[in-house]
């Protein structure tokens, strides 16, 4: 019938998707790193990095969706040729195992250590990829269905907790000295780098719809996770103050904390809500095993659909046992310059393209 | 097969097919030497009708050789009548409670419909109970069901498609949906899907349900069945497609959604305001019942953190004595609760009702005087029993009691994530369901389709005047069902 | 080759399944208490609650550990049962542990375990912890410091609440802390006064009035009542509005904190406004106050958070004057103000 069957997403559920796969994760890493650069000042890098990638985002999608013909597996191959295609494709298919791979390993090793100590880790990550392994099966509308019902239910109990602890801010902390400032700039930087998730994207771009549209949903979604963000990382500056956040391996979750729920029902809020992280992580891992999966389909044809989706898990396993191993997560904080790297590849094929339609 | 031109054949044939089965009758007459022979089911004809209709115009009011033709025509005085050539369209008939009247040298049978099945009127719903709204329900009586339904509709648009299911059962389907409101692709659909059913029998429309879904192994209805013949109206109005099982009290209605499950008659007939809140508190209800016992196990085993300082040291000391697990104490409960639920079911209704009190007090207090389950438990098990019943589909309450137990033991297994994960499960699952190509969730995914609109009739039921479209069922053109002139509005 | 997967994983999972602990085997533990030995190891003393099915909970038990480390990740039982520190509610730091610098130690280590809850009271005993620990367990259940916070908004006139999350906040962000102390005879317990750190070590005490003074300081008095003698009668006031402002000067090449704390208070007893009360009130809060401060500044412990204030707000001064004892010579001005509701 018209709206099911047809391995489409909507340009609302394509929103959502991004939101409720990308909102947990670069919560849980993201402002680290930041706080430790910039300091008290950390939101402002991450809404000037936020909203930079969000507004490349924008241009990219569209220039995308301008030369799309079919999905985008098929337009990267028509576009760049056999073997260039094959390679761009390829680098994708590592770049999405990998990042979803070594989110995967944070998940896990949040789990073991916030929310259920008798879970190994190993087993925690065992579970979530066992969790993708169904959903991704069920094709990318079940990705999306899910993401749209997980979005609103996330920014709801999000936007909950920030109006409940926003009083409790202490905005004196929040005010940047003035030596603090290339701080907060080489800090925008590494918030833009860790939100260029580029790889996963595109790939998900409907083709039939608006590209104006569909590109402004890339650019909306990526604004909500923006303001989210920087409202978060103040919330927990603020609460904990600059020193205790840098040691607190995860500020954002572990603020949800500190902040008093009027005649709470529940002690220790923060492993309750955490519950949207893991549910955050479990639609990422799902999305990364389903765009694995496709690209695996598009270049061995005629590959049964379990046996890509279980290929695509074993990867996504690999990495992420690769990360667990090493303890800490030094290198795993490296990719995000790989992230950045990954706007390159993504506009390969759009260029190529639209030089081909001018001559 | 042919009927033959002899009489003698046809009844030789007829005779040995049906040999051994005591309940049809065969009758020989004449009508002015003509030989006739008159086959009939005992007990499903109505006797009047043969013997008024048929029997006494042909042997009194006979005065030529009629032909079997003329007498369709001009003796038989029954409404309908057609004329067949085959055994098998013979046999058919009679099985159906039809009258076949055979003529001597002519190869016509005629088939007269005399069909008077034993009925037991029209009952009052009993799982779909409502305070306020028509009391009527459907009956086994296929043919009365449509009745029931075509009262609602008086509208030429309204088709009735009758065909015939079950190799061996024959079971009578209707079809019926509004020409200009349901999509063509979901009649033909569901007409092909059954149609292309190759079974003995059809016995029940929960039987039928069960062949013609999508997903047969999940465990969440994705049909709806109900016993209202005004739900089954609407859902017509809204441009859902009603198949009546003949033999059966209960209507299919397709595509089903989750949102439908949480819909009750009466939201429509009372006002708005109290049936919003009564939708929210289902939906509520839906998650208590089924996350409740899991959320017990995970907190009180392995995050007692979470639980206020002074209900977990209740919890501890009346665990205290407990010899079991929190697992085998929750199972304990449950299953005692699906037991007596179970029980509470083949009792005769006077007792049903004590047995229950009865049943609930004495296995909650004595068990937690025996110090076999803590008093939490008997509560967490209550409530999450109680919710289920506040919903008011009993199939989707079934499935809910089976995703249940999925949540008890993963959350047994592996604590709050172990529970966070059984829920994200059962959302993958329910979010890659669909009925009848409209997604399983639907409007909570998927409702920028619609425009967001069938959001009025979900978690909240807006003011009737406010639902003016109909919902993603009908057809593109046909979204708007009420209309209001604006003078009208204004004036309020 | 589907079903074998699913089924090959699923039993997978469920093999690795891993059991928790009942609630009913858990030992709750309310209150935990740090203590010095000679030796250096941690003397631990835990109050704690024991589920059983009579009572709805007894709480006549401690238990006294030795340790090398402060938190007791190890394991901790009493035959088969858990300590559990998933309901602690207080943190006691006994005086040896005090004066031999163990503060942070203990208390990061606290904040750094996933089971103990960032609400949990810091408290500073008087002597020992175990000590306390054992009256403490001995008045009933072994709740009373957490019902004293929960109930006794009267009683809290010369004591604050402290959290672990404010206590770590505030030992990363300034030299000095004042921890409420608690002090305990053979019957009675007694939270007044507090003892004062510097570079996480044990430098002095307030007594009650010192302690308010340096509540008030911190702008944290509202709720609390202050009582003076005003026409040869005595009237308590409550106070509904403590607010305290800083700012920063440099004069003569001193550098200056001036204080503006101001109250808004209402008679307590409902009879009308004694004329002059304010001012009675100010002198008395102001002497409190001072002895506060001075006291702070004489044992060099920035327990106000002085110098992280003036960080934020002027980074040039606090760089120009920089130095070991920079909270000690500063001058401190207080200028206190209070008015009827």
């Amino acid at each position: 019938m018209n709206f099911s069957c047809n391995n489409k997403i909507s340009n609302n559920q394509l929103s959502a998707v991004i939101i409720a796969a990308f909102l947990g994760c670069t919560a849980v890493s993201a402002p680290l790193g930041i706080i430790e650069t910039a300091g008290g000042g950390a939101y402002i890098s991450v809404f000037l990095g936020g909203f930079a990638a969000s507004v490349f985002f924008y241009l990219l999608a569209w220039l995308t969706g301008k030369t799309l013909t079919d999905s985008y597996e098929n337009t990267v191959r028509q576009n760049l040729g056999k073997w260039l295609g094959f390679i761009v494709l390829a680098v994708i298919f590592v770049y999405v195992s990998v990042y979803g791979g070594f989110q995967l390993a944070i998940t896990a090793r949040m789990v073991h250590f916030t929310m259920e100590k008798s879970v190994s880790s190993l087993f925690a990550a065992l579970l979530i990829v066992f969790v993708a392994f169904y959903t991704a099966l069920r094709g990318r509308e079940c990705v999306g269905r899910i993401s749209e019902t997980a979005a609103v239910i996330m920014l709801l109990f999000i936007v909950f907790i920030f109006v409940i602890s926003a009083p409790s801010m202490d905005l004196t902390t929040l005010k940047p000295t003035p030596d603090e400032w290339r701080g907060i700039l080489e800090g925008a930087v590494m918030s833009f780098c860790s939100l260029s998730v580029a790889g996963y994207v595109f790939i998900m771009l409907p083709n039939n719809q608006s590209i104006k549209r569909t590109a402004f949903s890339v650019f909306l979604a990526f604004l909500v996770i923006t303001v989210v963000l920087s409202f978060g990382t103040a919330l927990a500056v603020s609460c904990f103050g600059v020193e205790e956040s840098k040691r607190k391996l995860w500020p954002v979750i572990q603020m949800m904390n500190y902040t008093e729920f009027p005649g709470s029902l529940v002690e220790r809020q923060e492993v309750l809500m955490s519950g949207f992280y893991v549910f955050s992580s479990f639609i990422l891992t799902a999305l990364s095993v389903h765009i694995t999966s496709e690209i695996l389909e598009s270049i061995f044809k005629r590959i049964n659909r379990v046996f890509s989706v279980l290929t695509a898990c074993a990867v996504l396993l690999f990495f992420c046992l690769t990360a667990l191993s090493q303890g800490g997560f030094d290198a795993v904080y490296g990719i995000y310059g790989f992230n950045a790297a990954m706007y390159g590849v993504m506009l390969l094929a759009p260029a190529v393209s639209l030089i081909r339609r001018k001559r | 097969m042919e009927l033959y031109k002899e009489l003698n054949k046809n009844k030789e044939y007829i005779k040995n097919t049906l040999y051994g089965s005591d309940d049809i009758v065969f009758k020989e007459f004449e009508n002015n030497g003509t030989k006739c022979f008159l086959i009939y089911a005992d007990n499903i004809v109505r006797g009047t009708t043969i013997e008024d209709g048929i029997l006494t115009n042909i042997m009194v009011r006979g005065e030529k050789n009629f032909d079997a033709f003329q007498m369709q025509n001009n003796l038989i005085s029954v409404g309908e009548t057609k004329l067949v050539q085959s055994f098998e369209e013979v046999l058919d008939a009679v099985l159906l409670g039809d009258t076949a009247l055979l003529v001597e040298n002519d190869n016509n049978a005629i088939i007269i419909s005399t069909k008077g099945w034993p009925s037991r009127g029209i009952p009052e719903a009993k799982t779909e109970i409502v305070v306020q709204g028509p009391k009527d329900a459907f009956t086994e009586l296929g043919s009365m069901n449509t009745v029931l339904i075509r009262r609602r509709i008086r509208d030429t648009a309204l088709k009735v498609r009758r065909f015939k299911c079950g190799r061996r059962s024959k079971t009578d389907i209707a079809v019926m949906y509004l020409k200009d409101v349901a999509k063509d692709e979901l009649v033909e659909n569901v007409i092909s899907q059954i149609k292309s059913l190759n079974v003995d029998c059809i016995l029940d429309s929960g039987y039928l349900e069960q062949l013609i879904e999508k997903r047969y192994s999940s465990p969440f209805p994705q049909l709806q069945l109900t016993e209202r013949p005004d739900k089954a109206a609407s859902a017509i109005y809204e441009g859902r497609v009603a198949v009546v099982v003949d033999n059966s009290p209960f209507v299919i209605l397709v595509p089903a959604t989750l949102n439908i499950f949480f819909q009750s008659a009466e939201d429509y007939y009372e006002r708005w305001e109290i049936m919003s809140f009564m939708r929210i508190l289902r939906f509520f209800a839906a998650v208590l019942s089924v996350t409740l016992p899991g959320l017990y196990i995970a907190l009180t085993v392995y995050r007692p953190d979470l639980i206020p300082t002074s209900l977990a040291l209740k919890i501890a000391s009346g665990r205290a004595y407990v010899p079991f697990p929190a697992i085998a104490e929750v199972l304990i409960m449950e299953t005692a609760f699906e037991l007596l639920r179970e029980a509470g079911v083949r009792l005769p209704s006077p007792v049903s009702s004590a047995f229950g009190i009865v049943g609930g007090i004495v296995i909650g207090s004595a068990a937690v005087e025996a110090g076999i389950v803590g008093p939490v438990v008997v509560i967490i098990a209550a409530l999450s029993g109680i919710c289920s019943f506040a919903l008011p589909n009993p199939a989707f309450v079934s499935a809910l009691r089976i995703v249940k137990y999925l949540i008890i033991f993963m959350s047994a297994f592996w604590g709050l994530f172990g529970f966070y994960t059984s829920v994200f499960l059962v959302l993958a699952h329910l979010s890659s369901l669909e009925s009848y190509g409209v997604p399983y969730l639907y409007p909570f995914c998927g409702g920028s389709v619609n425009n967001y609109t069938d959001f009025k009739d979900s978690i909240l039921r807006v003011p009737l005047r406010k639902m003016r479209k109909r919902p993603i069922f009908a057809k593109a053109g046909q979204k708007i069902r009420m209309l209001f002139k604006k003078k009208e509005e204004g004036g309020k | 080759m589907k079903r074998l997967i699913a089924l090959i994983t699923v039993l997978s999972l469920l093999i690795t399944g891993c059991g928790g602990n009942e609630i009913e085997g858990r030992n709750f533990v309310s209150v935990a208490g740090y203590d010095t030995e000679t030796n250096g190891e941690y003397k631990i003393s835990l109050c704690f609650i024991e589920p059983n099915g009579k009572d709805m909970y007894s709480a006549d038990k401690t238990e006294v550990i030795s340790s090398t480390a402060s938190v007791t990740d190890k394991v901790l039982s009493s035959g088969k049962r858990q300590m559990y520190f998933g309901h602690l509610k207080a943190v006691l730091i006994g005086q040896s542990a005090a004066e031999n610098g163990r503060l942070k130690e203990i208390l990061f280590d606290l904040s750094s375990n996933n089971d103990i809850s960032m609400d949990t009271v810091v408290l500073c005993a008087k002597n020992s912890a175990s000590a306390i620990i054992s009256t403490v367990s001995n008045s009933g259940d072994g709740l009373y410091i957490w019902d004293f916070y929960k109930n006794n908004k009267d009683r809290m006139y010369s004591t604050q609440k402290l959290t672990l999350a404010e206590a770590v906040k505030k030992l990363d962000t300034q030299n000095g802390l004042v921890i409420p102390a608690i002090n305990a005879d053979d019957e009675n317990i007694e939270i007044t006064g507090g003892i004062i750190f510097s570079d996480g070590k044990r430098k002095g005490e307030f007594d009650s009035n010192q302690m308010q003074g340096f509540i008030y300081v911190s702008g944290e008095g509202k709720g609390r009542n202050e009582t003076i003698n005003i026409n040869s009668e005595s009237v308590p006031f409550n106070i509904e509005k403590n607010v305290s402002k800083v700012e920063f000067a440099e004069e003569n090449g001193v550098l200056k904190a001036a204080y503006d704390i101001s109250f808004k208070v209402k008679r307590a007893d409902g009879f009308d406004y004694p004329q002059g009360a304010s001012e009675v009130l100010a002198g008395q809060i102001k002497e409190k106050c001072l002895s506060a401060v001075e006291k702070l500044q004489y044992l060099n412990s920035d327990a106000l958070g002085i110098l992280y204030e003036l960080k934020r707000k002027d980074n040039a001064l606090y760089n120009k004057f920089y130095s070991e004892n920079m909270f000690k010579d500063m001058v401190i001005n207080l200028n206190i103000e209070v008015s009827e509701k």
